[in-house]
């Protein structure tokens, strides 16, 4: 899948210009100018919806199993009881993991797919993701503290990589999963080498 | 007062601005080659400064220091398994005496780019902390630390959520001499024009003490709290959390019998209570724990800000105070992430404000309340003003209110929540619920349409009281961008406004959860190196569209920030570059 220009900024800013807080005070015009122009943002790997099904499959055994166990040898149990009343048919929690999971693994890698695109432009790093919660973290190259790469066992198979960016703020790590590994490799020896460049200069 | 006969030809008062860069080679080369009056008045001679050479080790007294939880884990150990039991006491001693000898192998050096502390009985620790990342100083007296003539150390650093160097007790000329060199980050180039005493009991700000014939006075603080405005900050400061801990203690203290010759025991009270409705013991209660809560916050507050002394000396900020326990915090400009003005109710009612800052691994837990404060409590002006000198902003334009949409959320919560109200109300306060004997025994509940009237009673007045806190809540939002800062502000009863400087923008951030796309919201957030517990800067419930403008702005912002920064020779410092951490 090549390149795909996505509009992540409109040209100028839609919505109603600020009011000014004390009119008397401030009375220019909106402070927000447009921006430049759209940012080309790039899609994932497409491998990575299986491999994200795989994972979610995994997880789905597991939690299904976990529920067909708690049905079977639970019965009687006072917590159990508590939890399941027995007025509910045999096997409802066992049926309802499955199907929760089944729908999870169809719908979940699809829409994260395609929300989740990355874009390197000459200054910094654009990430956008989140399929409910939309989330788009723009990195200086600059702000750069290290750059890792990530390989799990599943990403191996696959030959995919997860590149993960960390800067001095803690908790804010820009990730993207699924790139080709030698992609990935790339990419990482790139970052660094504007970011040091870059902090060398500013 | 150490460098008693240090030649002063150095200007009266450095300039704010650092050295430009040029000169680091020239501070390097070797003193004894460099003529005398080119030597900063305030540097420490390097002799008195433990080396790799001569290691620095903390005294004996740290021994009777640290003894003290030693004689606390005793006391409750004989408390639990009474004091007739020796095992334990000899398990404690062998604890104490293996505690005091890795106290005693204990070495702490400096050299030119780094502080090191080397520690362990069995297994030795060196612990090297790069110059480049040590954000803060802080020196604590308690008054176990004062008896014996001892300060605590604690050297704050970028990254990892603890205290990252901590000297249990070292003495004060020796703390004073290491907090001016470690602030200093480069060797022997302390920013703090006055040397220092040494920081012994009385000796304080005191002119008195210093030599005013050979060094010139010191230039005035910036903040100076007279006893009645730290009894102010105590009236005002809102410690509820930690008073309502407290209370609870107490009274599982009371109900397990302690004090019970005080009062009478708690079988004298059950009846008296019980002949109380519960909703009435339940108000007793709350105001007890309310009382005893803000007792507890005014003399917490009154003792750790008493004497508060907040001093610019170059762009190292100072902070001194408290009565028993003394502080001396120190922090550079250029390590500070952002500035917060918060304005609590009560605060905002009597126009006052205070300030803190926001410091990169130095943790509100590990240090403890306070540290982070510039301003205990002042006058809003004067706590803005302050707070974008801080900053670094020359003056704080107007902020732009929030769009309607964001009120139109706001108000729609509130309606969610009267509703919600209007539909358990009538179930919790029913007779037949059991609940609150006291309120559903005025209500009219043997009246045909009574369950209506309860369910659109309390659903009002739930509802007005949160339409007013939506109403407080969109009136607290604001936002403001002007080239090198931003501000944010929020917070429905407590406004809390924090100014960034661009340049610590580590990443910008524009989140959107489904409630605000369908209003075409959108939350942006400014990440900068701060501790984990502080959170980052962020405007909420922003246009959708200047948001994404902003973001724009904002970058630009911070790229100009840093270029300006490194015009000027002072940007490397920004935590991002000056670690030197980047490691590909």
């Amino acid at each position: 899948m090549g390149d795909e220009a996505v509009q992540v900024n409109p040209g100028p800013a839609s919505g109603e210009p600020p009011l000014p807080l004390e009119p008397s005070v401030r009375s220019e015009a909106a402070p927000v100018r447009s921006e430049p122009g759209p940012v080309l943002l790039k899609p994932l790997d497409p491998r990575v919806r299986i491999l994200w099904r795989l994972a979610a499959g995994l997880r789905a055994v597991v939690w299904t199993g976990g529920a067909a166990l708690v049905e079977t040898y639970g019965r009687g149990q006072p917590l159990v009881e508590a939890i399941l009343p027995d007025t509910l048919p045999p096997g409802w929690l066992t049926g309802g993991m499955a199907a929760l999971w089944i729908l999870v693994m169809v719908l979940v890698p699809s829409l994260r797919y395609r929300r989740w695109r990355y874009a390197l432009r000459t200054d910094d790093l654009w990430i956008r993701r989140g399929i409910l919660v939309h989330r788009i973290s723009v990195i200086p190259y600059s702000r750069l503290q290290f750059v890792d790469t990530r390989q799990g066992p599943l990403e191996r198979w696959f030959g995919l990589t997860e590149l993960v960016v960390h800067t001095a703020a803690p908790g804010t790590s820009g990730l993207i999963p699924g790139l080709r590994a030698g992609e990935a490799e790339a990419l990482r020896e790139r970052l660094a080498r504007v970011a040091s460049g870059e902090a060398d200069g500013a | 007062m150490e460098p008693e006969g240090a030649p002063s030809a150095a200007p009266e008062h450095l300039p704010p601005e650092r050295v430009p860069p040029e000169q680091h080679p020239t501070d390097r080369i070797p003193t004894e080659h460099l003529p005398t009056e080119h030597l900063p008045t305030d540097r420490p001679p390097a002799d008195r400064l433990p080396t790799d050479d001569a290691r620095g080790r903390l005294p004996w007294s740290v021994l009777l220091l640290e003894g003290r939880r030693f004689l606390v884990g005793l006391l409750g150990l004989a408390l639990v398994a009474g004091p007739y039991r020796w095992w334990p006491m000899g398990v404690f001693a062998a604890l104490f005496v293996m505690r005091g000898v890795q106290l005693r192998l204990l070495r702490y050096w400096l050299t030119p780019d780094s502080f090191v502390i080397e520690r362990g009985l069995l297994f030795r620790r060196r612990r090297v902390i790069s110059r480049a990342r040590i954000q803060a100083v802080d020196l604590e007296r308690g008054l176990l630390h004062r008896a014996l003539g001892l300060t605590e150390v604690r050297v704050e650093a970028l990254g990892g959520g603890d205290t990252e160097g901590a000297l249990p007790g070292v003495e004060p000329e020796m703390a004073a001499r290491l907090r001016e060199e470690l602030v200093a980050r480069e060797p022997g180039r302390s920013p703090a024009r006055e040397p220092g005493q040494p920081w012994q009991d009385g000796a304080g700000e005191e002119e008195a003490a210093a030599p005013a014939d050979t060094h010139p006075p010191d230039p005035p603080p910036l903040v100076r709290l007279a006893g009645a405005e730290v009894v102010v900050a105590g009236l005002t400061e809102s410690r509820l959390g930690a008073g309502v801990a407290a209370a609870w203690v107490g009274l599982e203290a009371v109900r397990q019998g302690a004090f019970s010759g005080w009062f009478g025991t708690p079988e004298d009270w059950v009846p008296i209570l019980e002949s109380l409705p519960w909703m009435a013991v339940l108000v007793i209660l709350g105001v007890l724990v309310l009382l005893f809560s803000l007792l507890l916050s005014f003399v917490l507050t009154v003792l750790g800000y008493w004497g508060f002394t907040l001093h610019l000396r170059g762009d190292v900020l100072e902070v001194e105070r408290g009565l028993l326990t003394q502080h001396r915090d120190t922090v550079s400009l250029d390590r500070i992430q952002a500035v917060r003005v918060e304005e609590n109710p009560f605060r905002r009612l009597m126009g006052l404000a205070s300030v803190k800052v926001v410091v990169a691994g130095r943790a509100r837990s590990s240090t403890g309340s306070g540290t982070n404060v510039l301003l205990p409590v002042g006058p809003r002006a004067q706590a803005f003003e302050l707070a974008a000198r801080v900053a670094g902003w020359t003056h704080l334009p107007p902020l732009h209110p929030m769009p309607a949409q964001a009120r139109a959320r706001r108000r729609m919560r509130a309606g969610i929540a009267a509703v919600v109200a209007g539909l358990a109300g009538p179930t919790l306060l029913h007779p037949a619920a059991g609940g609150m004997a006291g309120v559903s025994a005025l209500l009219p509940w043997n009246w045909s349409g009574g369950m209506l009237l309860v369910a659109v009673g309390v659903g009002l007045g739930v509802g007005l009281v949160a339409l007013l806190m939506a109403e407080g809540a969109w009136r607290g939002l604001g936002w403001a961008e002007e080239g090198s800062h931003a501000a944010f502000r929020e917070g429905t009863l407590e406004r809390r406004t924090t100014l960034v400087p661009l340049s610590r923008l580590q990443s910008v951030e524009v989140v959107s959860t489904p409630f605000q796309r369908r209003r075409g919201l959108a939350t942006l957030l400014i990440p900068v190196a701060r501790p984990a517990l502080e959170s980052d800067p962020r405007a909420l419930d922003l246009d959708e569209g200047v948001a994404r403008g902003l973001r724009i702005r904002l970058l630009e912002g911070a790229r100009q920030a840093r270029r300006e920064g490194a015009d000027r020779g002072t940007s490397g410092l920004s935590p991002g570059a000056a670690g030197g951490m980047f490691i590909p």
